[in-house]
């Protein structure tokens, strides 16, 4: 099968049905559980509950403070009151930069990657982290709290189609982000490697883990049935004549195969971890893969 | 090569629909792609020169070609044989000598041996009007003097009576006419038929008689069908009159159920049932002297009826008997001879066996299949016999066809595994 033309936006309803919503909240305890039995030492910014609160200081004493913020430990070595301070609680934050150019209309992989987002907020926000989401066009304040999710939603719906990937304008246009574990994932199918490796690299400045779901049809890079293409670019509107005979199947294969490769080297390269995701399968899988991988 | 069936060769015009097909096939889609990037390496690399004719095609092709050969079903025709058949009319009217002096039936010799090795077969007016829709293309009738002659023909019938020479030739009788060619040699003379003076080359209508067929249901063929006219031939030249006292035509049935009716004319004298004809008839029918003795007369003429008649068939040496049993009696003289020429005997022995053969209304015959048809079937359906040679090479050449279109079929499913 062919790629397909751009199709017109879909409601996030359609996207994040209650079938959908219920298979993540399995997959929530699922992945918890996980976490659990590798004793601890995983943490997911996407199942970890609420922030942590870290101590900053003494200072002396001064009326109205509460008498249980003195430390009495203090007292006794030094023989004046002195309260300890603690910084504010420091909260999860989940970036979600969006490709929604028009390579990625093609084979479902648009409604695939804000499924993928929508779920991956839904996590997020169930685990008390504050999600944004953000593409070229544009970006969502953070939002917070299970119970803002429709606005997540609403804000995933808002994201813009646009003609010509521009990762490095996404991440530029990203609300900053907070003090707590800050954890990025790219939704994109990467065509662009220079611009994708750029977005990921001031990403990885930024989070302390880049995560990237490379979505990309089986389908696209599966040789084609047929003999002679007309195949027009769904970004630059190019139209190429070509001729798949055996020889130039055999070349369309491997061009796959090394682009794949190809993007695997690049996360590796900028520290970001990448999981491939097919529209053709199981998102909830490939939900869990990212999750339980994004320690 | 020949075909049988020609028209199957129209199947070969599925060839130019493979081949649009094809050409629809190999029309490039156009496509949506996400990006040009896997495309590029594709389109950049120098591919192998494209084949004009892809080899599903090319199979498909020869399937269909061999099938549409297969059914049209060919044959080939064996070397030193002649594919030329010639069916040549020796009709009374072929021997009327034409204004350059030649026969008719001379002029076609002449043909015939202008051609060079051709299977010749004679034949009679029937055969020759079958024989003209025939299809095969390799089938010539030889008939040229046809002028003046309409309808269904019938065998050559008769000359004149006991051996004298009065002048005709031979009479044909097509369809309620009657055409005969006077001898040249005989000097002026008047002919009559049926006691009126007619001109010689010009057809006359006399009433149809009936038909008597001895073949197999399936395997008719002319040669066993007898059409039975009354008729009598009267010459005079210049020596005095001279009659035939009685003929009787031999030919092709046209319908059935009619009654044979034998006339017996001589002269001006009154015609009776009981009166004895001989007449010797060429093409081998022979009217006993006393047959007609006892026979059932109606107005001077006998009468046997055909239909509902039991009939004896009795075969000697030259003579094939046919007897009818007259007023619910058999009687010996009732019988119809019919002098056996040498080809038909072994055919007629072939049908009747060689020994006397009662048969009934519904015939019986000592061999299965064996019907008295009454003529009603067409005698000949056109068909020559196809040469032994023919046949073998039409088989060979169908297994050839058969083996060829299996190797393609072995090559399609070939090539659909491999996926080219």
């Amino acid at each position: 099968m062919a790629g397909r033309r751009p199709r017109a936006p879909f409601p996030m309803s359609m996207v994040f049905d209650e079938e959908f919503r219920r298979r993540l909240e399995v997959l929530k305890r699922l992945v918890a559980k996980a976490l659990a039995g590798r004793g601890g030492a995983g943490r997911s910014p996407l199942v970890e509950r609420g922030g942590r609160v870290e101590f900053a200081g003494h200072r002396p004493y001064a009326s109205g403070d509460e008498a249980r913020t003195i430390d009495w430990n203090a007292y006794a070595r030094l023989e004046t009151l002195v309260v300890k301070e603690f910084e504010a609680p420091k909260e999860a934050h989940l970036l979600l930069v969006l490709d929604r150019s028009a390579s990625m209309a093609a084979f479902g992989k648009d409604e695939a990657a804000l499924r993928l987002a929508a779920a991956l907020g839904w996590l997020g926000l169930a685990a008390g982290a504050r999600v944004a989401c953000t593409s070229c066009r544009g970006a969502s304040p953070w939002i917070t709290a299970a119970e803002r999710f429709p606005e997540l939603l609403q804000a995933l719906e808002k994201v813009p189609h646009d003609g010509v990937a521009d990762l490095p304008a996404a991440v530029e246009r990203a609300p900053p982000l907070g003090t707590g574990r800050r954890t990025a994932v790219v939704l994109s199918d990467l065509y662009e490697a220079e611009p994708a490796a750029r977005a990921v690299a001031a990403l990885r400045r930024r989070a302390d883990a880049v995560v990237i779901a490379h979505v990309v049809a089986n389908e696209e890079v599966r040789v084609p049935a047929g003999e002679g293409f007309k195949v027009r670019d769904a970004e630059t509107g190019e139209v190429l004549d070509v001729r798949l005979d055996a020889h130039g199947r055999e070349r369309f294969r491997a061009a796959a195969e090394a682009f794949l490769k190809d993007r695997e080297a690049l996360a590796a390269r900028h520290g970001a971890r990448l999981n491939r995701v097919a529209p053709e399968g199981d998102l909830i899988v490939a939900v869990e893969r990212i999750v339980v991988g994004a320690q | 090569m020949t075909f049988d069936a020609p028209w199957a060769l129209l199947g070969l015009l599925l060839l130019a629909l493979l081949i649009l097909l094809d050409r629809l096939r190999r029309r490039p889609r156009e496509v949506v792609w996400p990006s040009l990037q896997l495309w590029r390496a594709v389109a950049e690399a120098p591919s192998a020169p494209r084949r004009r004719i892809d080899l599903l095609l090319l199979l498909e092709c020869a399937a269909v070609a061999l099938l549409s050969l297969g059914a049209a079903e060919p044959a080939l025709a064996t070397r030193g044989e002649s594919s030329i058949y010639v069916v040549r009319d020796v009709g009374a009217h072929m021997h009327a000598r034409r204004a350059d002096g030649r026969t008719a039936l001379e002029a076609t010799d002449a043909e015939i041996a202008r051609m060079g090795k051709a299977r010749v077969r004679d034949a009679s007016g029937a055969l020759l009007e079958a024989a003209a829709s025939m299809p095969s293309a390799d089938l010539r009738v030889l008939a040229t003097n046809r002028e003046g002659v309409e309808g269904e023909g019938y065998v050559v019938v008769g000359r004149a009576a006991d051996g004298d020479n009065t002048g005709i030739d031979a009479i044909d009788v097509k369809a309620g006419r009657i055409w005969f060619a006077v001898a040249t040699d005989g000097g002026p003379r008047e002919v009559t038929v049926n006691g009126a003076r007619v001109e010689t080359g010009k057809g006359y209508e006399i009433p149809f008689a009936g038909t008597l067929s001895i073949a197999e249901p399936d395997n008719l063929a002319a040669d066993n069908t007898f059409a039975l006219r009354p008729l009598s031939v009267g010459v005079r030249d210049e020596t005095g009159s001279k009659l035939v006292r009685a003929a009787l035509s031999v030919g092709t049935p046209t319908r059935e159920g009619d009654d044979l009716v034998i006339r017996a004319a001589r002269g001006g004298e009154t015609v009776r049932g009981a009166d004895c004809v001989a007449t010797d008839i060429f093409e081998g029918l022979f009217l006993d002297e006393c047959v007609w003795d006892g026979v059932a007369t109606r107005e001077g003429e006998g009468i046997l009826t055909w239909r509902g008649r039991a009939v004896a068939a009795w075969l000697d040496e030259k003579t094939l008997w046919l007897g009818m049993p007259v007023d619910g009696e058999w009687d010996d003289n009732a019988t119809l001879a019919l002098l056996v020429e040498k080809a038909k005997r072994k055919r007629a022995e072939a049908l009747l066996g060689p020994l006397e053969v009662i048969a009934g209304e519904a015939v019986v015959s000592p061999k299965p299949g064996l019907v008295w048809t009454k003529g009603v079937d067409r005698p000949w359906d056109g068909r020559l016999p196809e040469p032994q040679g023919r046949t073998r090479g039409r088989t060979a050449l169908r297994a050839a066809l058969a083996l060829a279109a299996a190797a393609v079929l072995a090559l399609y499913v070939r090539a659909i595994v491999r996926g080219t």
